[in-house]
């Protein structure tokens, strides 16, 4: 299921796999630097752990596990991304997050057919800015528990 | 139930961003200040680098006068040593002729030995032949005596003889004197008979005093063969005495001439050592000074290597610090995108706010690229600082290191010094041992010539009594031939006494019978003057024979008395001889003694040597490792040069960098201002964008947050 | 803006409760004035509210049915069913307004209702007395000048012989009080005694006065309270109202506590350190000051226990809250079913964290609604069943120690067992042959178990029993069910009375972390490895006079544990039951801040929570029940994958 996507609206891009991710601000609680993570045992294989942020006990999913991609050590650019979605808060750990910006609807288009399996289910769209490649993420489907992700499927990377 | 967290967030993210802002400032600061301090440090360090190089050129120079001092002292060490080698073989040598005198001299004394012994033999066996001879002569006088009166009584026998021949023709008329006579002729026959018994008893005796003089004669030539033998044996010892003397002589000569060559070097091996000695003193000084010298560049260095370690320090705290600012950056980047999440949240009323947001973020990231700069710099400049600094770290450690050699070369001096006074010690005892020997040698051969001498002269000695001996031999072999003779005669005379005996016998029977016959009338006046004319030849014989038996008894007295004379003479000689020959037995004994000393002292002089020659190879030796220290310190100084020219170079590569880091320092200083503007602009675009709060009460409760820590976790 | 909401919610709640109340003297006789005040009020406050939100509906709708309640407490109308039907329609109806605001959706009309109230008004027109107008216009000024943000002053001032020399008069206590600010009325008063003394009631921005000051010019001077309207008296003798939020009641935004609440937290992890750290330098204090030092620590926990209480109180609010609402529910679906329908409850001052009172509405609404909906009968049916003919349905809650309890019961139909098996067969769902109730209970709560449901009228949001369960456990609660053929349902809910502070001890195993509630730790002793023995796959070792099952933790959580020769065990339970948890180490005993952990990617066995420790990390919290379950499964699993044969 894809996302509405409205005129302009702002999103956050973040870096994961030398790929470029956005997500909507709106669906963005607040990044913080990635600290210390306790692992929750039995949890399934990309959740890395929890974390308390504000108080409260926010499940941190390595989103390079989700896609499929390697583990990569954790630098001074990590972030743990805090969406919210619902009820429901979760930290998205990505490479880096740097820039906030404007994404306009007429340089989106709908992911591609031809993007089969487990990857295209997180895309709600693909945007052109400038010369770069920037894929929009459904969030909702990202943090979706209850199935288990094979991490054998390598996820979309456009150059 | 939503949590609300715009007006709040807004407020937090403006005060945080004034602290961040207030923050970096204050490290651009602090950056700017240890720039500063940097270039003032840079400054010193130049100065003391031009301090290094001068030392480290001093250095150099005094370093070369050292390598050549030691090459001298190499020279003269290496003279010393060959003339310790030459001694060291000269004594070797020395000690070999000292053995092979030894040895001679004890070959000598040995023959020596046994040659008294022969002699001592010989002279037992001539004082037994002298008085064997003269029991001989003895017995032979006796023989002649008792020859001498059978002599006598054979006469008076004739002389009864013929009486009786004549009585019995005065028979015819006398038969009555015939009866007479007849019993005159048989008182005298019995007389006759009895003086045949004598006789023949004193024959008896004579034959066996012959055989007994016989076999004294044979005991006395066998034992004067023996003599002979013995002589001879000498004779040859003295041969081979003289060949030994020679041969002790010959090395006692050479063992002289190498002493002389011994004493000679020793002279010389004392000039070299002492020589030595005063290079060794004038290394000291020359390393004293280059010492000295190495103290001043050491301290150079030191110092460089504490601007250094300073520059260092300063260049890692900056570091840290430009690491404290990549962080400041990255949370500042951080807040700015949460601050724009939440100004986006709040829609149209966040749009100022969105736009400060921005421009800090934009700011945030140029202060990023600016502290990168300076980490790249600062990398840079501790990179270079720290080659310095193992290039000073090098060069202080070669400084002492070289100190340490030079202070093991200067104890190596001194020690060389030592055992240069030690070797000139062990010279004086070579040089005083030498001349102990010189004197021993000489007395040596001194001894070993009169040895040869009385030698020679014992074996002239001896080869006279040969010849003495042959004659003694000779003569008793004459004897022998004599008394053979003599025993013949003897047992002729004997087998003609007993026919005398017999006839006397015979006559007596005759007499008897003439006697008788007398009774019976004359008739047989003609047997009886046949038997009284066969008893007068037979008498007459015997008196020939015994006549001659005296002659040759006489003769054979005469030859005993002669050999007798020899033979005490000879006996004399060879008591003369053993005296001679045990008092050389005594020499050689004392020369072997004391060519077991000088052997002993050679050997000792050797080891004296061995000592001296290890001595002067170790200080060769130590020679050689400060010859080579000091090409190292030669090649070291260079090193410190290149280093320095190096550490100069970094230097001013640190100057240029320190004030490329004040530049960018500044720049960071203008973000930084800027960032704080802009904090402060948001935090009042903050206060009026945000919506209406008011509560009916009118009452307005703020949220008061923590205040983030510096450099703390962040749980925000 | 949730401040516009919460006051909105407020105003409502107590729109509803004057209502309920209101209800039950429906044409018998009229209602209690003050509840009447009440009522009206907070639709005054509304419409002042939807006015300064832009809200122009809500606003205009609010103001109609002010004007209504209005004439009401004038007595020019009497409260009829129509009447109250127009006040539970416009509440309802302002609070759709409220939640379309909310969701950006059209707001529903109002029309109708304006139109019936226009109608209830115009019989009341004529019966306003102008005797009320000023007693009601004094309350209105006053309401006013607060609304302005003044402060209302009322000045007593009785004059004597002796101020009179001093020359303090009325009229200088009227200058005084004219300095003060703006006089809204004054009026003589004749005091107990026949002493005159007069009033002065004065709106001023002056925040605080010295009534030191005041007294010494003979004035008595304090905050004006609206005198409180006698019972039973005239609506028109109802002497000015304070219209005003009670004064001692402040509204606080619940972010605001949740944030408190987290500092409670956070202080009482930094106390137990602080505790920690004492115990580990006392040592080096001397003898008094350590004992100082440690009745300085023993004291400052225990206000903090006190401040930690109060501020979990504060947070409490009653469960009237959301009771109140139900009875609207009751009464619309009983209508649209026609079925007779009664609720009651019981127990509305039951207190329960404000944070659950949000979450408990939609469970509670749709158990209401099952009720009705499923529990119910028809009239005929119940006559039939020799049952009264109107239906009851009874809320009750109670605090039990650290729990609240709330029970939904129905005297209806109980739950059709057959029925719910036929059904799940059809589904496709296990069932047992003779299920008890809680697997009754669980069937009916499987997602996808009644499609009737999304047909409901309550769709909404989706919530179904599946809804009400997860609900629950997410807020640390349980549901329970009983019922009984033909009579009768009832379920139970039981909830943590608050976001729980717990003693709990600090273990690690297999190099984290974890912390073990403390109140089903029986004691804690320690095991030598070669105690341990192995009986039929589990490990044992001897305890007391018998043996002790144990729990590895490293084993249940996939971990590593340190090797060591000696552990400690955690014994739970007592006697048969009991059971040893080995950790590799106890590291401390603490108070902790439990902490939900409620994210679906989060749920795993054996964790109830986390919690922090002072250096910002989580720690997991066990939760012995399903550390049991867990540990169970992986004894099975490992005996069904592993050759067969007991181990001894």
């Amino acid at each position: 299921m894809t996302q509405t996507v409205r005129d302009a609206d702002a999103y956050i891009l973040f870096e994961l796999a030398n790929t470029t991710y956005a997500i909507r601000s709106g669906d963005v609680q607040h990044m913080e630097m990635v600290e210390h993570i306790t692992p929750v045992p039995n949890a399934p294989a990309h959740v890395e752990g929890v974390v308390f942020s504000r108080g409260q006990v926010v499940p941190a999913v390595n989103l390079r596990l989700r896609f499929g991609f390697p583990r990569a050590p954790y630098t001074l650019r990590s972030r743990l991304i805090v969406v919210q979605v619902e009820e429901r808060r979760v930290g998205l750990i990505v490479d880096a997050a740097r820039e906030f910006r404007n994404i306009s609807a007429d340089t989106i288009r709908a992911p591609n057919e031809s993007i089969t399996g487990l990857s295209g289910q997180y895309l709600a769209g693909i945007a052109n800015i400038g010369d770069r490649v920037v894929l929009l993420l459904n969030i909702p489907e990202v943090i979706k528990s209850g199935v288990e992700v094979s991490s054998a499927e390598p996820a979309l990377a456009e150059n | 139930m939503k949590t609300k967290t715009n007006g709040n967030a807004t407020d937090v993210y403006t005060l945080e961003m004034k602290d961040t802002a207030a923050e970096v400032t204050n490290w651009a600061e602090q950056i700017g200040d240890i720039a500063g301090e940097v270039t003032r440090g840079v400054d010193t360090q130049g100065r003391s680098i031009e301090g290094a190089f001068s030392s480290a050129n001093e250095l150099a120079a005094s370093l070369k006068e050292t390598a050549n001092q030691a090459d001298s002292l190499n020279a003269s060490a290496d003279e010393l040593a060959s003339s310790t080698n030459e001694i060291a073989a000269s004594i070797t040598q020395l000690s070999g002729n000292a053995t092979e005198t030894a040895a001679a001299v004890t070959q000598t004394a040995s023959s020596i030995k046994q040659m008294a012994a022969s002699t001592q033999s010989v002279t037992a066996s001539a004082q037994e032949m002298a008085t064997s001879s003269q029991e001989v002569t003895t017995a032979i006088n006796e023989v002649a005596n008792s020859i001498k009166g059978v002599a006598r009584e054979s006469e008076q026998l004739a002389v009864s003889v013929t009486e009786t021949s004549k009585s019995v023709e005065g028979i015819g008329g006398a038969v009555t004197s015939l009866a007479q006579n007849s019993d005159d002729l048989s008182a005298a026959a019995e007389e006759t008979s009895s003086a045949m018994n004598e006789m023949a008893a004193s024959i008896e005796e004579v034959a066996a005093m012959s055989e007994s003089l016989a076999s004294s004669v044979e005991q006395t030539s066998t034992s004067i063969e023996q003599m002979s033998r013995s002589i001879q044996g000498v004779a040859q010892n003295s041969e081979r005495i003289t060949e030994a003397a020679t041969a002790a002589s010959a090395s006692a000569t050479q063992m002289d001439r190498s002493v002389r060559s011994v004493v000679d070097l020793a002279k010389r091996s004392s000039e070299s050592a002492r020589r030595v000695g005063r290079d060794a003193e004038e290394g000291g000084a020359i390393v004293q000074k280059s010492m000295v010298g190495i103290g001043r560049v050491r301290d150079s260095m030191a110092q460089s290597v504490g601007v250094m370690r300073e520059m260092d320090k300063r260049a890692t705290e900056v570091s840290s610090i430009v690491d404290t600012i990549n962080l400041i950056a990255e949370r500042t980047n951080l807040l700015s995108l949460n601050a724009s999440i939440e100004a986006a949240r709040a829609g149209d009323a966040g749009r100022g706010f969105a736009v400060v947001a921005e421009e800090i973020r934009n700011l945030a990231d140029r202060s990023a690229k600016a502290t990168s700069d300076i980490a790249q710099i600062i990398k840079a400049l501790q990179q270079v600082a720290r080659e310095a600094v193992t290039a000073a770290n090098d060069g202080l450690r070669l400084a002492d290191e070289s100190n340490a050699q030079s202070g093991e070369g200067l104890s190596g001096l001194k020690k060389i010094l030592g055992g240069v006074a030690e070797s000139a010690q062990f010279v004086e005892q070579i040089s005083r041992a030498t001349e102990e020997q010189l004197q021993a040698g000489r007395s040596v051969v001194e001894a070993i010539n009169t040895t040869a001498t009385q030698a020679r002269q014992i074996a002239a000695a001896t080869a006279e009594q040969a010849k003495g001996a042959t004659g003694i031999v000779q003569a008793v072999q004459q004897i022998r031939k004599t008394t053979k003779e003599v025993a013949q005669a003897m047992g002729e005379h004997g087998r003609a006494a007993r026919d005398v005996i017999k006839a006397g016998q015979n006559t007596a029977t005759l007499a008897l019978q003439v006697r008788k016959a007398t009774g019976e009338q004359a008739a047989n006046v003609k047997q009886v003057n046949q038997a009284l004319d066969l008893m007068r030849k037979n008498a007459a014989s015997i008196s020939r024979a015994v006549a001659e038996q005296a002659t040759a008894a006489d003769q054979i007295s005469k030859e005993a008395a002669r050999s007798e004379r020899l033979i005490a003479s000879v006996a004399r000689a060879m008591s003369e001889q053993g005296t001679g020959a045990m008092q050389i037995t005594a020499a050689a004994e004392s020369m072997r003694v004391q060519s077991e000393q000088m052997a002993r002292a050679t050997a000792e002089q050797a080891k004296g040597i061995a000592d001296l020659n290890t001595a002067s190879n170790n200080i060769v030796k130590q020679i050689k490792l400060i010859s080579r220290a000091n090409r190292e310190h030669s090649v070291a100084a260079g090193g410190f040069l290149t280093s320095l020219s190096e550490i100069k170079g970094i230097a001013e590569r640190n100057a240029s960098g320190a004030k490329e880091t004040v530049n960018r320092t500044t720049g960071l200083l203008n973000n930084a201002r800027r960032l704080s503007e802009m904090a402060e602009l948001l935090s009042v675009a903050g206060k009026g964008k945000s919506p209406n709060r008011r509560t009916p009460n009118g009452v307005h409760t703020p949220t008061p947050r923590r205040r983030p820590s510096r450099g703390a976790k962040r749980k925000s | 803006m949730d401040d516009f909401y919460a006051e909105c919610d407020e105003h409502l709640g107590e729109v509803r409760s004057g209502l309920l109340i209101m209800e039950r003297t429906i044409g018998k006789e009229a209602p209690d004035p003050s509840v009447l005040q009440r009522v009206f009020r907070n639709f005054h406050s509304l419409k002042g509210i939807f006015g300064m939100a832009g809200l122009q509906l809500a606003e205009t709708l609010a103001h109609r049915t002010e004007d209504y309640v209005r004439a009401l407490t004038r007595n020019e109308t009497s409260l009829s069913e129509e009447g109250f039907d127009a006040l539970t329609g416009a509440t309802e109806r302002l609070e759709q307004i409220v939640v379309a605001y909310r969701e950006k959706r059209p707001a529903p009309d109002i029309s109708a209702l304006l139109d019936r109230f226009n109608s209830l008004l115009d019989d009341s027109q004529e019966s306003a007395t102008p005797a009320r107008a000023a007693a009601v216009g004094l309350a209105q000024r006053v309401a006013e000048a607060r609304a302005r943000g003044l402060r209302v002053w009322q000045c007593l001032f009785q004059p004597s012989a002796a101020l009179a020399e001093k020359g303090v008069t009325v009229n200088s206590a009227r200058a005084r009080a004219q300095e003060l600010g703006e006089i809204l009325h004054s009026a003589p008063r004749v005091e107990s005694g026949g002493k005159i003394s007069f009033e002065f009631i004065v709106a001023s921005r002056v925040a605080e006065v010295d009534t030191a000051t005041w007294a010494g010019d003979g004035i008595e001077i304090h905050e004006y309270a609206a005198p409180v309207a006698p019972k039973r008296s005239g609506p028109s003798e109802s002497p000015p109202v304070a219209f005003v939020a009670p004064s001692h009641v402040v509204r606080v935004d619940l972010t605001r506590l949740d944030e408190l609440m987290r500092i409670m937290g956070d202080m009482v992890v930094h106390r137990a350190r602080l505790e920690e750290v004492g115990n580990r330098i006392t040592t080096l204090l001397p003898t008094n000051e350590a004992r100082a030092l440690q009745e300085v620590n023993v004291a400052f926990g225990r206000e903090l226990r006190n401040l930690r209480d109060g501020l979990m109180r504060v947070r409490l609010v009653p469960i009237g809250e959301i009771f109140q609402r139900l009875p609207f529910v009751v009464r619309d679906l009983a209508h649209e079913s026609g079925k007779r329908i009664r609720i009651s409850s019981t127990g509305q001052e039951t207190e329960i964290d404000k944070y659950l009172v949000e979450r408990l509405k939609d469970p509670l609404l749709h158990l209401v609604r099952n009720a009705v909906t499923h529990g119910i009968e028809t009239t005929e049916e119940r006559l039939a069943a020799g049952k009264p003919p109107e239906g009851t349905i009874n809320l009750r809650a109670t605090t039990v120690g650290e729990t609240v309890v709330i029970e939904i019961s129905d005297d209806g139909r109980g739950v059709d067992r057959e029925g719910v098996m036929a059904r799940a067969r059809s589904a496709g769902m296990p069932m047992a042959e003779q299920p008890d109730t809680s697997e009754l209970l669980e069937t009916i709560s499987q997602p996808g178990f009644s499609t009737r449901e999304a047909a409901d009228r309550g769709a909404g949001r989706g919530v179904g029993m599946t809804a009400v369960q997860s609900a629950i456990q997410d807020m640390g609660g349980e549901l329970t069910m009983r019922t009984e053929c033909g009579l009768g349902t009832t379920f139970t809910l039981r909830l943590p009375l608050t976001l729980a502070i717990a003693d709990a001890l600090i273990i690690a195993a297999g190099g984290q972390r974890f912390a073990m509630p403390q109140s089903v730790v029986q004691e804690i002793t320690t095991a030598a490895a070669e105690n341990v023995k192995i009986l039929e796959r589990n490990e044992i070792m001897p305890y007391r006079n018998g043996i002790l099952p144990l729990i590895r933790l490293s084993t249940v959580f996939g971990l590593t544990p340190e090797q060591r020769r000696e552990f400690p065990v955690l014994v739970l339970g007592t006697g048969l039951n009991a059971v040893g948890i080995v950790a590799d180490r106890v590291l401390a005993q603490r108070e902790i801040v439990v902490r939900a952990v409620n994210d679906p990617l989060l749920k795993v066995p054996a964790i109830s929570g986390a919690t922090e420790l002072g250096d910002g990390r989580a720690v997991l919290i066990l939760d012995t029940v399903g550390l049991m379950q867990t540990a169970r499964q992986k004894r099975e699993r490992h005996l069904a994958s592993s050759p067969a044969g007991k181990v001894l």
